[in-house]
């Protein structure tokens, strides 16, 4: 049986593109009351690998995503980017909730062209990363390059400002919360997004409340409880090795899913790194 | 309570750039008092500019929104709460909307103080908005929308935001202010857990109305696919093993989210 894809000797093979030693941050105290979003975080990803964040809201995620992208400076600890310091600009490209508000050019083109041309690529070049990127999330440059960011659907403009992070060429992608207000199509095909990144063995990090689509998109899975990591591991492992209050209660998580999957994993149905994926599981059912 | 007659709601164009795209076309819809209504559809649908006319924010290019009386009245909660919420700390914001009603000082004092100790508020009274979470956030929108207590409570896909316990506690506070006001409610969702527990879902295709109905009716019929519908895990599984013919028939309700009934009947 090969190792579950979470496990740390697993990605001891890959080269590491960030890390994160003992990073802690608190709220500057002139904000009210101080308090302290995340304790003392140690994190490795490695080349290639896709994990998921999940945690309740307030538990820290997108403060780590803005520290492990060099936007934010941790309180103590260190962020190690790419090419060994800390994170330079472009090399960690973070897409932020509900991207799309952020469009201001009048074309889907030049919005997507805006950051390379910013960081100092050429007209011609900056176009090209652009129209790259724009095939790379499904929105074949012949038919969008020229459209008004305003005429997109919701997908589409949300898939539009992905392409704008891609365009600048990051080493990792960072989504936070990518399918929040997305119907199921935009879902659909923000899920093809990330099979394409797969495929081109790019390194991403989701960071969602929804658990199937994490378990479902993502090789590894962190939970962020009480600014701590809690869980890191396979997300085939689930529900095992979760805080109580998160095992005991999947529905309060979106781990239903894994609570079947781990039923049948009991009964032998599946094996033991089977992720709990519905095409997957469709297939596993025996019928008596 | 409401009534919608052939409404049609065409977008703004600039004089000479060809005929208007349509955004709503010819929509019949009747709310009744106390009714619990899911309203569906892709994105772009049109379910926001529903509301919106329903709430009075957007007036029809054609057709009529009839009230059944005047004393029927309406409130808006956004799927962002920085949206709406306007107050430097959240006692303020609750007391701007009865401001804007003109009622006296004492009267708005009163309610809310009621409307924080129900609403779980209080102890982030003299809290400001920027300093809340984004389920106290939602609940803040949700209280400031209940305090004008209105008899038709609008939600623009209020939970899309929130974990699933601030999710779970949001919708509980929207039932436990039905029980006590019989207000009724459109609520705009994507989601199958929330549309499947709704007495009747109103389902939305390109600026019309395409489904009017049950839960039941829902999954039986053909429409469910083209709503946007986000489909639970559980719920694509049941419908996977349908196909294959390994599960019974499945249910419409909240039993399909049922994970260890599904999980049981690995074990037999």
């Amino acid at each position: 049986m090969s190792k579950a894809p979470g496990d740390p000797a697993h990605r001891g093979d890959r080269a590491a593109l960030l890390r994160l030693d003992a990073v802690r941050w608190t709220t500057p105290a002139d904000a009210g009351d101080a308090r302290t979003v995340l304790e003392s975080v140690d994190l490795e990803i490695g080349a290639g690998e896709s994990v998921g964040i999940v945690g309740r809201s307030g538990a820290g995620k997108t403060t780590l995503l803005s520290i492990a992208a060099g936007l934010l400076e941790p309180s103590a600890g260190r962020v190690t980017g790419p090419s060994g310091g800390s994170p330079a600009p472009g090399e960690i490209g973070l897409v932020f909730q509900e991207p799309e508000r952020g469009f201001f050019e009048e074309t889907v083109l030049a919005d997507v062209a805006f950051g390379p041309r910013n960081v100092g690529a050429s007209e011609a070049g900056a176009a090209e990363a652009a129209r790259e990127a724009l095939r790379t999330v499904g929105l074949p440059p012949e038919l969008f390059a020229g459209r008004a960011p305003e005429t997109l659907s919701g997908g589409e403009a949300r898939r539009a400002a992905i392409a704008a992070v891609i365009a600048l060429g990051p080493k990792v992608l960072f989504f936070d919360e990518p399918t929040t207000g997305l119907d199921q199509d935009g879902v659909e095909r923000f899920r093809a997004v990330l099979a394409e990144l797969r495929k081109a063995h790019r390194t991403y990090v989701v960071v969602s409340h929804d658990l199937e689509l994490l378990a479902e998109e993502c090789e590894r899975l962190l939970v962020l409880d009480g600014g701590r990591i809690a869980f890191d591991g396979s997300c085939a492992a689930l529900p095992d090795g979760l805080p109580p209050e998160w095992r005991d209660d999947p529905a309060a998580w979106g781990g239903e899913l894994a609570v079947v999957a781990a039923a049948m994993r009991a009964r032998g149905w599946i094996e033991r790194d089977t992720p709990a994926r519905v095409d997957v599981l469709a297939r596993a059912w025996v019928i008596p | 309570m409401i009534r919608l007659e052939g409404v049609r709601l065409d977008a703004p164009v600039a004089a000479g750039s060809g005929p208007p795209a349509r955004l709503l076309d010819g929509v019949d819809l009747e709310i009744r008092e106390s009714e619990y209504v899911v309203l569906c559809g892709a994105n772009g649908a049109g379910k926001s500019l529903l509301l919106q006319l329903m709430a009075g924010l957007r007036q029809p290019t054609a057709g009529a929104v009839l009230f059944d009386d005047e004393d029927i009245s309406t409130a808006l909660v956004f799927q962002s709460p920085d949206d709406q919420i306007v107050g430097s700390t959240v006692e303020r914001d609750l007391a701007f909307g009865l401001e804007n009603h003109g009622l006296p000082p004492d009267e708005i004092r009163r309610r809310v103080r009621e409307a924080l100790d129900w609403s779980g508020l209080a102890p982030l009274a003299a809290r400001p908005p920027h300093l809340l979470s984004e389920g106290e956030k939602q609940r803040l929108a949700l209280t400031s929308a209940l305090i004008l207590r209105p008899t038709l409570l609008l939600l623009d896909e209020p939970t899309s935001r929130l974990d699933p316990p601030a999710r779970r506690r949001f919708l509980e506070g929207v039932r436990q202010a039905r029980s006590a006001t019989g207000a009724a409610v459109v609520h705009v969702t994507h989601r199958s857990e929330e549309v499947l527990t709704a007495g009747r879902i109103v389902g939305m295709e390109s600026g019309r109305v395409v489904f009017d109905g049950t839960p039941e009716e829902l999954v039986a019929g053909e429409a469910a696919d083209r709503l946007g519908i986000r489909w639970s895990g559980l719920h694509r599984l049941r419908r996977e093993l349908r196909a294959r013919g390994a599960a019974g028939p499945v249910p419409a309700g909240p039993e399909w989210n049922d994970a260890q009934a599904l999980a049981d009947e690995v074990g037999r």
